[in-house]
């Protein structure tokens, strides 16, 4: 299911009451059963961009979703997973019914549903955790939490709004190589600042800059792009290299 | 929106339990309120039990010897104590139904394992009810025998010691009986074998863990009616069935707890060790 975006545009007020365009008249498409990987600078639009699919801000144009007009499809019926860097957690709830919350809303059967979350949550290495709150936990854990809630939900679509920032780098690799080996042939749009991951992870990457579009790439395309935000974003891991000797 | 405060550190193994002890600390610290609301579901089996204890309670303070002779007295006291065991038997079913669920919660509970409490209750029920009825109509029948038994001794002493003897014999045994019908699939007389086999094993703890059990029943003997007047006797029965809320709510259920942890430890040091290493040490973290 391909996701095109029309002319789309976000404008929103900020605490001044100036008018912010956080989205300036896109149109792309995110491929399906792809791991579309979306970066840029901070404060380009992407979580704005990932809001819009979730039904979260209103937006201008068109979206489509697959043949349907998004703004036709009811936000629950969208059947989207979606990380972000937001407590998305019911904190006074333990993990084992934080992350089974999406699988009884979508009436899983309980045995199966049990499978599943065993399942998810000992490869996150959390299954020690279920019985805990998720109050107690720490950033990483949560972090880890979010995930296996969106890894157990069979979904059409899955976001990840920078959903490994709180990660060590084992983790971030373990959680990356789930997407691509268990996720594989579903649409993902993965949302990321870390260049490095974005090429690791990425069948595409879509760069964005100032709320605008800028073009699609594979991972050796990007590396060899003369588009000056992507030689920018290049740019950060050299400079990462360079730090590290 | 909020902003929510994070452990600076990782959840870890270390924090877990690694005793029995420090698991009962933490299903109580954790799991509070599952507990609570298995007391909840124990509390409203218990309901009708309580409703007709009450009513025969009251009924009973009607029998006295300003109402009818020494010798009708007698029978009719016969016939009140036979509808009570009666009312009792049958009510106490409903219970035994609600402890099906309740000990699948805690079993769940003390593996440290995820919940979904009503399902769970269900699922309790479901694989729990059936042998658990067994077991409480061959314990209930041989108590009933015993109770018609001690009807024949003049002696009042004699009578009570052959109850006492009979909650000694078989109470523990039944207790243990129900807490390894949670954990295993076997035949009832394999039960019936285990629950004798570590009932003598853990003599003193399952004696201890019976006058637990019977503690809130016992203290509801202080407020024993039939010796003051009407209204004060009324009273004292408000009084009896508000501890036995309290301690179905607050007291049965942690026990039960208590009883499921101690009972794994037994199970493990003498059947899981061998027989089923996957629930080993279930729900006690010594190292990763």
């Amino acid at each position: 299911m391909d996701i095109t975006f029309k002319n789309v545009s976000v404008l929103y007020e900020n605490k001044k009451r100036d008018i912010i365009t956080a989205i300036d008249d896109i149109s792309f498409s995110f491929t399906s059963e792809k791991i579309n990987v979306l970066v840029g600078p901070s404060g380009c639009g992407k979580t704005s961009l990932a809001r819009c699919l979730t039904g979260e801000i209103i937006y201008e144009g068109e979206i489509m979703y697959g043949e349907k007009d998004l703004e036709k499809i009811e936000t629950k019926d969208r059947n989207i997973s979606y990380v972000n860097e937001n407590y998305t957690l019911l904190p006074n709830v333990n993990v084992y019914d934080n992350i089974a919350f999406p699988l009884r809303l979508n009436k899983v059967d309980h045995d199966e549903a049990d499978q599943i979350i065993k399942e998810v949550t000992k490869y996150l290495d959390i299954d020690f955790l279920l019985t805990r709150k998720t109050k107690y936990l720490s950033l990483g854990q949560i972090s880890r939490v979010k995930l296996a809630k969106c890894f157990v939900k069979d979904s059409d679509l899955y976001i990840f709004d920078e959903s490994n920032r709180n990660l060590d780098e084992e983790n971030r690799n373990k959680i990356n190589r789930y997407i691509k080996d268990r996720l594989k042939g579903k649409t993902i749009i993965f949302i990321t600042h870390n260049i490095s991951e974005a090429l690791s992870i990425a069948d595409y990457i879509y760069v964005m800059n100032e709320g605008k579009y800028r073009g699609r790439y594979t991972p050796i395309e990007f590396l060899e792009s003369n588009d000056e935000v992507v030689q920018n974003l290049l740019s950060e891991i050299k400079n990462e290299k360079k730090k590290l000797f | 929106m909020r902003k929510r405060n994070y452990s600076n550190v990782d959840y870890s193994y270390s924090s877990l339990p690694s005793t029995r002890k420090e698991a009962f600390k933490d299903v109580y610290r954790h799991n509070f309120m599952t507990i609570f609301k298995s007391g909840v579901f124990l509390l409203l089996s218990f309901l009708p039990l309580i409703a007709f204890m009450i009513v025969m309670e009251i009924n009973k303070m009607f029998l006295t010897l300003d109402n009818y002779s020494e010798s009708d007295l007698f029978g009719v006291l016969f016939v009140w104590d036979l509808i009570v065991h009666i009312g009792f038997v049958i009510l106490f079913t409903l219970v035994v139904l609600s402890l099906s669920g309740v000990f699948r919660i805690i079993k769940l509970l003390v593996f440290q394992e995820g919940i979904d409490f009503f399902y769970d209750f269900k699922k309790g029920i479901k694989e729990n009810f059936k042998p658990f009825i067994i077991s409480y109509f061959i314990y209930i029948t041989i108590y009933l025998l015993t109770y018609l038994l001690q009807l024949f001794f003049l002696n009042q002493f004699v009578g009570i010691m052959t109850l006492v003897l009979f909650h000694i014999v078989f109470t523990p045994a039944f207790i243990w009986g129900l807490f390894s019908i949670n954990i295993y699939d076997a035949k009832l007389i394999k039960h019936i074998k285990n629950s004798y086999f570590f009932y003598m094993k853990t003599l003193g703890f399952s004696l201890l863990y019976v006058f637990m059990m019977d503690l809130p029943i016992l203290i509801s003997f202080i407020f024993y009616e039939n010796i003051f007047g009407f209204g004060v006797n009324f009273i004292f029965i408000i009084i009896k069935n508000v501890l036995l809320v309290l301690a179905l709510l607050f007291f049965y259920p942690f026990l039960l707890v208590v009883g499921s942890l101690y009972s794994n430890s037994k199970f493990d040091l003498f059947i899981n060790k061998l027989h089923y290493p996957e629930i080993y040490q279930k729900g006690l973290y010594k190292s990763k």
